[in-house]
């Protein structure tokens, strides 16, 4: 097969056949990429399972032992599911808290990612008109890849996290992904288009081009970290300043990996399945250079009403709204690239997946600059409206897209034909029907969350003081959360079902097709290489602007790959310091509190245990400046109360109370210790799961000591002598901890010395100190201290605000 | 001295400003090149995806769909 479409027109010289080159396409990479999404969605799908029925076993097993389920099942039935249930979620690895990162990288990670890969390889060598640069590289690449998955499937439920959403795995993994991510993929694809064929870069490789350079940044600057530890570190920023540099990464990685290469693939697969050319390549244009220039604004809508500065969440408000524009612009472009061809949709299901998939790509991106309104954020945030939003992006958009571009590239990458339309069909109908399932129930539980959390009563007090009412109200609405979302794996499970019997239909050796086209010239000889000016007789300034609008210099950028990177990293990079260099260097946007203090040994132990166990995957530890929250949950949370928190707890979400002040309203050992065992106990009707390995486990004590040095190499406070004796501190901070709980619970005197070595006891001491500090006096020796971290800024900042 | 400089600033609000007008500029800018570019070189590059370059079976599907629409535009015309 020739290239003959390059050799006719004007900006490709005409060349005679023998001086065409001639090469073929990997395809194999392809496949490979393109069977690890399928079974690591269908991994990542499942765990959504389990961790959507985690959120309602007590109603689950309470149905099946006196409710509807107990009606219609024999009891033997009922007892063996209830037993199955008991034991599967006893395991401290399958937690809520621990599989719900495992959920959210897998999906993001494995599944999207693995689907970017397998796009970006069969788009980029059909772009380019050149094969791969390495096939070595693309190879490493992709057992590179899928060894950080199952580095990560098998640490996060082990309790190894950083706790940064997103961003959890620990700094070796992260090494592992910045080398292969930047040095081997990043690499390998920017080769290809050096050495490509095709004088135009098409704009499915621009977006990939902003892909891997921003994803690199955002992953490389939000991971810096020093490690006390093998498997165990700190990031470089605390608090206020590590809340924005997680959700500058945690947006933009929505941004950045989950929008732009997925808009590189619709850019080039709809047309594609359409047959139709992309309707206004214009609008691509303006929709690629607006996202790349805006989206890395937006991330501080995440922390509105935070103790983030409130210019920094305005300007992440704003931004966000001004995403409408280039989102919609891009889904009308993409919607219109199907003209003349919607009577195609109701036959092939690529192309239906692919109009859901745009329809959710608008629906999502309509949301989500709603959602970072203040005023309604001051509603939606920590509930469940977020999670639906999500999901509505990432199944929706991400999923069918992926799903959709699947069905079209099964059976041109195994040259086989698809070996059942009707079971595509069905997977789309399931997965359609799955999704508004989820979404919808989960729409509701978020709306009802946050209208609760916030009634007031005649008397102007909660109307749901009691936190688990709210939880209580929208158990229903787990349970539909749950169907949908079985609905959608079994979808999934027939689109791999599918695809195997397509696989086994492939011929016995694949057919590879040649290609011939004519190399590129080193120096470009087209029309539009150099622009003259038109003008005579006027200044040299104007000869230039007239150059200037000619716009050849947009012209170039498309043809000169390494000029156009700089470009995107320029926009990104600028973006990104504007925001970043006033958070950080100007003190007075995190005032600091004279009373606050480090942690001592054993908090800061008992704080890697809360890290481990994943409790901000349900509890925050931000109180807002909103009165319903802090007649709920005390005085609101203060930038300077964070600045020893490396990394930050605010979480996201509160399936559970904010702790932000548990020390002061919780102060009792046996309550947490009672409820950590058995949590309805002290809580009825608890959604939370039991942790008795927590009064099992012994503390890594040996460890202390290191975790004390790397928060002083963070310019933590430490003196010489907690350094030296962090352990000895620690031991007897246990010792006063589990005299108190004995003091309460006599009964515990006869295992007291094997409590005081337990992670619980270390967690117990953390969760009392949590929001004491600013009840506390100020420590006027301290307040001598110059130059260090805890450096006091005001006398006025010593002495906190009181209400809202 | 980077910290003595920026806590010398003030108003650090202009830094908002300051991202505003260049969004404003490079958007304009986007806008009006997109809008001067000729419509041929548009339109190639709008094509670029539809090379013929999917292999055997991605060619032969093509050719069944071309000839389904050809049908149906016959049909269509006889109708």
């Amino acid at each position: 097969m020739t290239n003959d479409t390059v050799l006719g027109k004007d900006s490709a010289p005409q060349v005679s056949e023998d001086q065409l080159e001639h090469f073929s396409y990997d395809d194999k990479i392809v496949r490979m990429f393109l069977t690890a999404m399928l079974v690591w969605g269908i991994v990542a799908f499942l765990v959504g399972l389990i961790v959507a029925i985690e959120l309602f076993l007590p109603s689950l097993k309470e149905s099946l032992l006196n409710g509807v389920l107990a009606s219609i099942l024999p009891a033997v039935f009922s007892d063996m599911f209830v037993n199955l249930i008991d034991k599967f979620f006893s395991i401290e690895y399958l937690t809520f808290a621990r599989l719900r990162p495992l959920h959210t990288n897998a999906a993001i990670f494995a599944f999207a990612g693995n689907a970017i890969f397998a796009a970006v390889y069969y788009s980029t060598q059909r772009l380019c008109k050149a094969r791969m640069w390495s096939d070595k590289l693309s190879k490493m690449h992709f057992w590179g890849w899928q060894l950080i998955i199952v580095s990560a499937a098998l640490t996060l439920p082990l309790g190894i996290t950083q706790s940064k959403e997103y961003a959890e795995l620990e700094w070796p993994i992260d090494i592992a992904i910045a080398v292969v991510w930047l040095g081997i993929f990043g690499g390998n694809f920017m080769m290809t288009v050096l050495k490509r064929r095709e004088r135009h870069m098409y704009v499915s490789i621009w977006f990939y081009i902003a892909t891997i350079v921003t994803v690199a940044l955002l992953h490389v600057f939000n991971n810096l970290v020093v490690p006390s530890g093998f498997l165990k570190s700190y990031p470089i920023y605390a608090g206020v300043q590590d809340a924005f540099m997680q959700w500058w990464y945690g947006h933009n990685a929505v941004a950045f990996f989950l929008t732009t290469p997925f808009l590189g693939l619709m850019y080039y697969f709809l047309p594609k399945a359409a047959d139709r050319p992309v309707f206004s390549y214009r609008l691509s244009i303006i929709h690629f250079w607006s996202l790349v220039f805006i989206y890395i604004w937006a991330g501080p809508h995440h922390l509105h009403y935070t103790a983030l500065p409130d210019w920094a969440s305005s300007l992440g408000m704003l931004f966000s709204l001004m995403l409408w524009m280039p989102s919609w612009g891009g889904m009308i472009n993409g919607l219109l690239t199907l003209r003349g061809a919607w009577h195609k949709v109701l036959s092939d299901p690529v192309l239906k997946f692919f109009v859901v998939a745009i329809t959710f790509y608008g629906m999502s991106t309509f949301e989500g600059p709603l959602l970072s309104i203040k005023s309604v954020n001051a509603l939606s945030h920590y509930t469940d409206w977020t999670i639906a939003h999500v999901h509505a992006g990432a199944l929706g958009w991400n999923g069918f897209m992926a799903f959709g571009m699947l069905y079209w590239l099964a059976p041109r990458i195994f040259q086989a034909k698809l070996w059942s339309q009707k079971m595509a069909n069905a997977h789309f109908w399931m997965a359609t029907i799955g999704i508004l399932l989820y979404v919808l129930s989960i729409y509701v539980a978020g709306l009802t969350q946050g209208l609760m959390w916030r009634a007031i009563d005649d008397n102007g007090q909660l109307q749901y003081a009691d936190f688990i009412v709210t939880i209580d109200s929208i158990i229903p609405m787990y349970y539909v959360r749950a169907l949908g979302g079985g609905l959608f794996l079994v979808g999934a499970l027939a689109c791999a079902f599918n695809y195997f019997m397509t696989w086994k239909n492939r011929p016995a050796k694949y057919d590879e097709p040649t290609y011939a086209a004519a190399p590129l010239k080193k120096v470009y000889e087209g029309k539009e290489a150099t622009a003259e000016a038109r003008l005579e007789g006027v200044a040299d300034m104007a000869k230039a602007i007239d150059k200037f609008n000619q716009f050849k210099w947009h012209r170039r950028w498309e043809r000169l790959p390494v000029r156009f990177t700089i470009f995107v990293v320029i926009s990104v990079v600028v973006a990104s310091l504007f925001e970043i260099i006033p958070t950080f260097l100007i003190r007075s946007n995190v005032p600091t509190i004279a009373s606050v203090k480090p942690y001592t040994p054993l908090e800061l132990a008992g704080r890697d245990v809360y890290i481990a166990e994943g409790c901000y995957n349900c509890h925050s530890q931000m109180i807002r400046p909103i009165f319903a929250e802090e007649l709920r949950y005390g005085e609101y949370s203060k930038p300077g109360e964070f600045v020893y928190d490396h990394p930050h707890q605010w979480g996201s979400r509160r399936i559970g109370p904010d702790l932000a002040r548990e020390g002061v309203t919780r102060p009792s050992a046996v309550w947490h210790y009672r409820h950590f065992l058995n949590p309805p106990d002290t809580s009825p009707r608890s959604v939370m799961p039991p942790y008795p390995w927590l009064f099992e486990k012994e503390l890594a004590w040996s460890s202390i000591k290191t975790r004390v040095w790397a928060m002083r190499a963070l310019g933590v406070p430490y003196s010489d002598e907690e350094y030296a004796n962090a352990r000895e501190l620690a031991e007897e901070q246990a010792k006063d901890v589990v005299a108190k709980l004995v003091a309460d619970a006599p009964s515990l005197a006869r295992k007291a010395k094997d409590l005081e070595k337990t992670e619980g006891i270390a967690l117990i001491a953390y969760l009392q100190r949590l929001g004491t500090d600013i009840t506390k006096e100020v420590d006027e020796d301290a307040a001598d201290v110059k130059d260090t971290a805890n450096e006091v800024a005001s006398d006025k900042e010593a002495k906190p605000e009181v209400g809202g | 001295m980077f910290k003595d400089v920026l806590n010398s600033l003030g108003d650090y609000t202009i830094f908002a400003e300051i991202a505003l007008v260049i969004f404003f500029i490079v958007f304009v800018a986007v806008g009006i090149k997109v809008m001067i570019n000729p419509r041929k070189d548009m339109d190639h590059m709008a094509d670029l995806p539809n090379e013929h370059d999917d292999g055997p079976v991605g060619e032969e599907m093509r050719d069944e769909l071309e000839q389904k629409e050809k049908e149906k535009g016959k049909d269509h015309d006889a109708q």
